[in-house]
């Protein structure tokens, strides 16, 4: 099961771009690992933006999607995974 | 560390593949890339136009495909080398022709049978990678191990892709896994389907295109991002810095490729069994005794002439070819099937003693370098129109005598134009499906990236929907894709024939209309050395084989290749503009030529070939040309060389053969090197080329003691004339065709005109117009009657026309055999006997009804249609007379427009009459009243608009013309630009309606115009049908 967020959040990325850690409402979890990265053109038809999205798995045992606004250059959390 | 993308799409992977090719090896150029393969779905059809676009460039082409197996499994395929393309070849015709069209399937089992082809494990499609993501790993790794060990280590490589889509990390690890497993290699590919990322958006809608979904749809075939682009090497590095070495491979496999077209020798058909083996002595044989049957005895001119070709024929080894091409003729003689050869073949006395054309070109002085040339190293092209029901018996001959293996038809390539661009793209993005009909229509058929500039240039489209911001997403695409091919066709007559099994060369697949085509179009099938030969279907030459047998079964003796060329009454009917359904002098342009050149001799029919084409009337030289015929205007020759060569045209460079002619008097060049010149000029865009050659032109006129003034004077003239020359050979054999029905509409009308309307469609108008010309001829029209009439229409005399049930909108061939079955028993007695003895389906039964071909049995149409049903499902047997009179029958003017629907044309009176009054009253004229005139009259008149369109000017200002018919004829109607642009909506956007024009009545020689600045449709409105 998941639930889908939509929540924005601060992510700090590691040398090669991918996020290392997130933060939201002063909590911060770290990235274990990086279980898959995909991009997606949503609606372009629409003017929706690209986002690049990252399925990860967390230091706090959580399984969480985010993805970034590759125009608004902004995070967010997209669904967490139960 | 280099890298090459080995699996790329181009557009020939038909709405899977988003930039052209040009765009695919610009773009390969730009980053560097040092070769770029190729793999379109099922198909090499990209093959040719990749191969020299990425030779320019200087890119070695590699050739591939990305094949479809059992279970819609994708496999990468890609030719080592010319023996691993034919294999490629191979395979794919048979994954086509071994199952239904459109579905190719190719069993890996064949694969064994591979030489010299290279396998990749295939994008996320493939079998390998559809088991692991799937979770099926045991059973990917058992599959990868059977295709290493029937391909080879060597010819089986792992691909991975990373397109950034979920799961790729994952698989791309398992894929790893797999290879390092069965220690196999590994290749990075992108899966190509554009050459930049923004041309994402195009494959987006293609795709929704090609599986017929809106943008807004969810489909799994549509991609989720825009990363299959042709990426640079530093950006697939990035993706696959896990795996170095799978770059590195592609590098080592595009290295291990050759090229594969390089230098395709011509690979002839070898003509079945010429007499001890030797094509070139039977050939000159066979030439010379045709020769003899030609002229009676072979003079020394015929000698030396057919001499000169047969040994240019044998020393470029076309021997073979012509015997083919005789063979051919042969067969349609011996059947009996009306042929006439065409084209530039007609330049060849050989051809003419072969009776593959029967233009003399001895007689007529035709240059056989035109046709042929030692110094041109271009395949000779011969054209044959046969009758046309019998061409495919033809083209059976052929593969019967050749074999299936060696005989294909040519295909073409169905590109996207302005009209289907608009209606498939528009349909994708949402638009409603009615208007986007109707914006379509209202475009001319034209090229899809020339709308915007439409748009602003013709008046009909100045308020088109098009111009609104919600369109400009369209209209992009549409530029885009313009040109982009969206499925294999059949060419018309195209037909390959080749002494090496063609599979070599080309895959071959089945067609939409059944016959097996080849992957290439003709230019391309030319570029691989495969040789054609046109075989085309003419309905002109049934129509004349269906007049002459008519009037022989009249008693009358009439032997059609034995017409008289001389016959005044024909030549005056020609001068009269009376031409409408003779073949290649009907159209408005035409008609209006004939009653100003005055025809007299067939001379003059085959200068009007030539001289009613875009070039001479953009060049604006028929009116010199016709000012000199009349002898209205002096002829000159800038040097007395020229006189003997443009004698025949007064002084007018008219066709290709002249230019020929005069490069080789005035310039001392050789005849290759004539033609060569006059193809150059042809074909030259550039100023400067045409420069060079003026240059080279001059200085070898002067070496040959000619004034350079002059010299330079005469190169002026043939620019000005080249590109637009005419093929004489070609000219004089549509000619004869002319003047012959020219002769059979002259003193055979009825048997001539019903033999037209049996082939429609055919010519320049359709059948009303053809059946109004026949009235005017005095002919009578008898209406369609299920006891009198035939299948097919016909002469009942010499002054009458029988309408054949045929011509009935919807009737199926059952119901007229059926018909014609109980026609041969009894006459039908009545309504109710036709329905029970012939049980047409009810549509049909409908439309015999609505057309009057029941008339004679029950008058009453509308009371009929009520009664149908109860015919036929009681199995009644009323007689007509005890049917019920109590409803009204139809108007004479709704019967009149019930059968023009459903025949196509007028029967008793022209639908123009019941408006004559109404018009007569606002002093509207008829076609025929506009005769009584005098020129320079201002008048009005009213038809059926017919025909509008604009061709090209020299000034490049518009000019619309068109006919207005009437119960009288036609008459034409020419606009110009001031008054096309107040009332070119009027024209152009389709509607159902009688037009009026206003405008000066402007007579020159024995033919009218009107030159209109009003056009408008009349209040008049069309009966209901019902």
């Amino acid at each position: 099961m998941s639930k889908l967020r939509h929540q924005t959040l601060q992510v700090s990325c590691n040398d090669q771009g991918s996020p290392s850690c997130l933060q939201k409402d002063q909590q911060t979890a770290q990235v274990e690992q990086v279980l898959d990265c995909w991009r997606d053109t949503g609606c372009w038809w629409e003017g929706e933006s690209e986002k690049l999205f990252y399925r990860l798995s967390l230091d706090n045992g959580a399984v969480v999607e985010i993805y970034r606004d590759m125009e608004a250059h902004t995070w967010v959390l997209y669904k967490v995974y139960d | 560390m280099g890298f090459v993308h080995l699996h790329t799409h181009s557009p020939f992977s038909f709405l899977d593949g988003a930039s052209s090719i040009e765009a695919l090896v610009e773009r390969a150029a730009q980053l560097d890339m040092p070769a770029l393969a190729i793999t379109d779905h099922n198909n090499v059809s990209a093959a040719v136009k990749f191969h020299q676009t990425a030779s320019r460039a200087g890119i070695k082409p590699i050739q591939g495909t990305e094949a479809e197996l059992p279970g819609g499994y994708h496999l990468t395929l890609i030719a080592r080398n010319a023996r691993g393309y034919a294999s490629l070849c191979r395979l794919l015709t048979r994954s086509h022709l071994s199952n239904p069209r459109g579905k190719p399937c190719l069993d890996p089992n064949w694969m064994t049978e591979m030489e010299d082809v290279l396998v990749l494990s295939g994008c996320r499609q493939g079998q390998i990678p559809v088991l692991i993501l799937k979770g099926h790993y045991r059973q990917a790794l058992e599959c990868a191990r059977h295709y290493r060990d029937v391909l080879g280590k060597e010819n089986f490589y792992i691909e991975m892709q990373d397109t950034l889509l979920p799961g790729n990390q994952r698989l791309n690890h398992r894929l790893m896994q797999l290879g390092d497993c069965l220690d196999l290699e590994s290749v990075a590919t992108n899966n190509v389907h554009y050459a930049d990322r923004q041309d994402f958006m195009i494959h987006d809608l293609l795709i929704c295109v090609n599986h017929l979904l809106r943008i807004d749809d969810i489909h799994p075939a549509r991609p989720l991002n825009a990363e299959q682009y042709l990426k640079s090497t530093a950006s697939m590095e990035e993706r696959f810095s896990f795996c170095p070495r799978a770059l590195a491979n592609t590098a080592l496999i595009a290295e291990q490729c050759q090229g594969v077209l390089t230098g395709s020798p011509v690979h002839f058909p070898r003509f079945a069994s010429p007499p001890g083996g030797d094509a070139a002595a039977y050939l000159r044989s066979l030439s010379y005794a045709g020769a003899r049957e030609r002229y009676g005895k072979i003079t020394p001119l015929v000698q030396q002439r057919l001499d000169y070709e047969l040994g240019i024929i044998e020393q470029m080894g076309f021997a073979d070819y012509f015997l083919v091409v005789w063979d051919v003729a042969q067969f349609a003689r011996r059947q009996g099937i009306r042929y006439a050869g065409r084209g530039s073949a007609a330049d060849s006395l050989v051809s003419y003693c072969l009776f593959i054309c029967d233009v003399d070109a001895l007689q007529r002085g035709l240059l056989f370098e035109r046709f042929m040339s030692p110094e041109r190293s271009q395949l000779p092209d011969i054209d044959i129109d046969f009758e046309a029901r019998y061409r495919d018996r033809v083209i059976d001959y052929v593969y019967k005598k050749y074999g299936t293996e060696r005989v294909a038809r040519v295909s073409t390539y169905n590109t996207f134009r302005a009209r289907s661009a608009v209606r498939d793209i528009g349909k994708v993005l949402g638009f409603d499906e009615v208007e986007l009909g109707k914006i379509a229509k209202s475009l001319p058929h034209t090229y899809a990236d020339r709308i915007r500039g439409l748009l602003d240039h013709l008046p009909e489209l100045r308020n088109s929907p098009l111009k609104e911001q919600r369109f400009q997403l369209l209209l992009d695409v549409c530029e885009h894709i313009a040109g982009f091919p969206r499925f294999l066709g059949t060419h018309l007559g195209g037909l390959v024939i080749s002494n090496v099994p063609l599979t070599d060369f080309t895959p071959l697949q089945k067609s939409a209309l059944g016959p097996v085509i080849t992957q290439f179009d003709k230019d391309d099938i030319e570029a691989l050395g495969l040789v054609k030969l046109d075989l085309l279907s003419l309905r002109t030459l049934s129509v004349v084989q269906d007049t002459v047998q008519q009037i022989q079964e009249t008693g009358i003796s009439l032997e059609y290749d034995r017409i008289d060329l001389d016959d005044s009454a024909t030549y005056d009917m020609i001068s009269q503009g009376e031409t409408i359904g003779v073949f290649q002098l009907e159209s408005p342009a035409q008609r209006a030529l004939q009653t100003r050149l005055g025809a007299s001799h067939m001379e003059d029919i085959v200068a009007s070939m030539a001289l009613i084409r875009p070039g001479p009337i953009k060049g604006n030289m028929v009116d010199p040309y016709i000012r000199r015929r009349q002898g209205q205007e002096e002829i000159t020759y800038l040097h007395p060389l020229l006189k003997p060569i443009l004698e025949k045209t007064y002084g007018v460079i008219l066709f290709q053969e002249q230019v020929i002619e005069i490069a080789i008097a005035v310039a001392g060049f050789t005849p290759g090197e004539a033609d060569r010149l006059r193809r150059v000029m042809t074909h030259a865009r550039s100023q400067r080329v045409m420069e060079e050659i003026g240059q080279h032109f001059v200085e070898k006129a002067v070496q040959n003691g000619i004034d350079a003034g002059v010299a330079k004077s005469i190169f002026a003239c043939m620019v000005g004339y080249a590109s637009y020359g005419f093929c004489e050979a070609h000219a004089a054999a549509f000619a004869t065709t002319s003047y012959k029905t020219a002769y059979l509409a002259k003193h055979h009308p009825a048997q001539y005109f019903a033999a037209l309307l049996n082939h429609q469609p055919m010519g320049y108008y359709p059948s009303y117009i053809i059946a109004t010309e026949a009235r005017r001829r005095g002919i009578k029209l008898l209406p369609a009657d299920v006891n009198e009439s035939p299948t097919d229409c016909r002469a009942e005399s010499s002054t009458a026309i029988r309408i054949g049930l045929k011509l009935i909108k919807g009737i199926s061939s059952s119901t007229l055999n059926s018909i014609h079955q109980q026609q041969g028993l009894r006459p039908f007695a009545s309504a109710t006997d036709f329905i029970e003895r012939v049980a047409p389906p009810q549509d049909e039964a409908e439309n015999i009804v609505k057309c009057g071909a029941l008339d004679s049995l029950y008058a009453n149409r509308r009371e009929l249609l009520t009664l149908l049903p109860q015919l036929g499902s009681t199995k009644s047997s009323l007689f007509a007379d005890q049917l019920p009179h109590t409803i009204t029958d139809f108007s004479a003017p709704q019967k009149r427009y019930m059968e023009r629907d459903l025949l196509g044309l007028d029967v008793q009176e022209h639908f123009m009459t019941f408006w004559r009054p109404w018009l007569q009253q606002r002093g509207i004229l008829s076609s025929q009243e506009l005769t009584a005139l005098r020129s320079g009259s201002y008048v009005q008149v009213a038809g059926l608009l017919l025909h509008p369109h604009r061709p090209p000017t020299r000034s490049g200002r518009i000019t619309v013309f068109f006919a207005l018919e009437d119960e009288f004829g036609l008459t034409d109607v020419t606009m110009f630009e001031e008054a096309y642009k107040k009332w070119g909506s009027e024209i152009f956007i389709p509607s159902e309606g009688i037009m009026m024009v206003r405008g000066k009545l402007n007579k020159r020689g024995r033919g009218l115009t009107i030159i209109a600045d009003q056009a408008k449709l009349l209040p008049l409105r069309f009966p209901q049908k019902k």
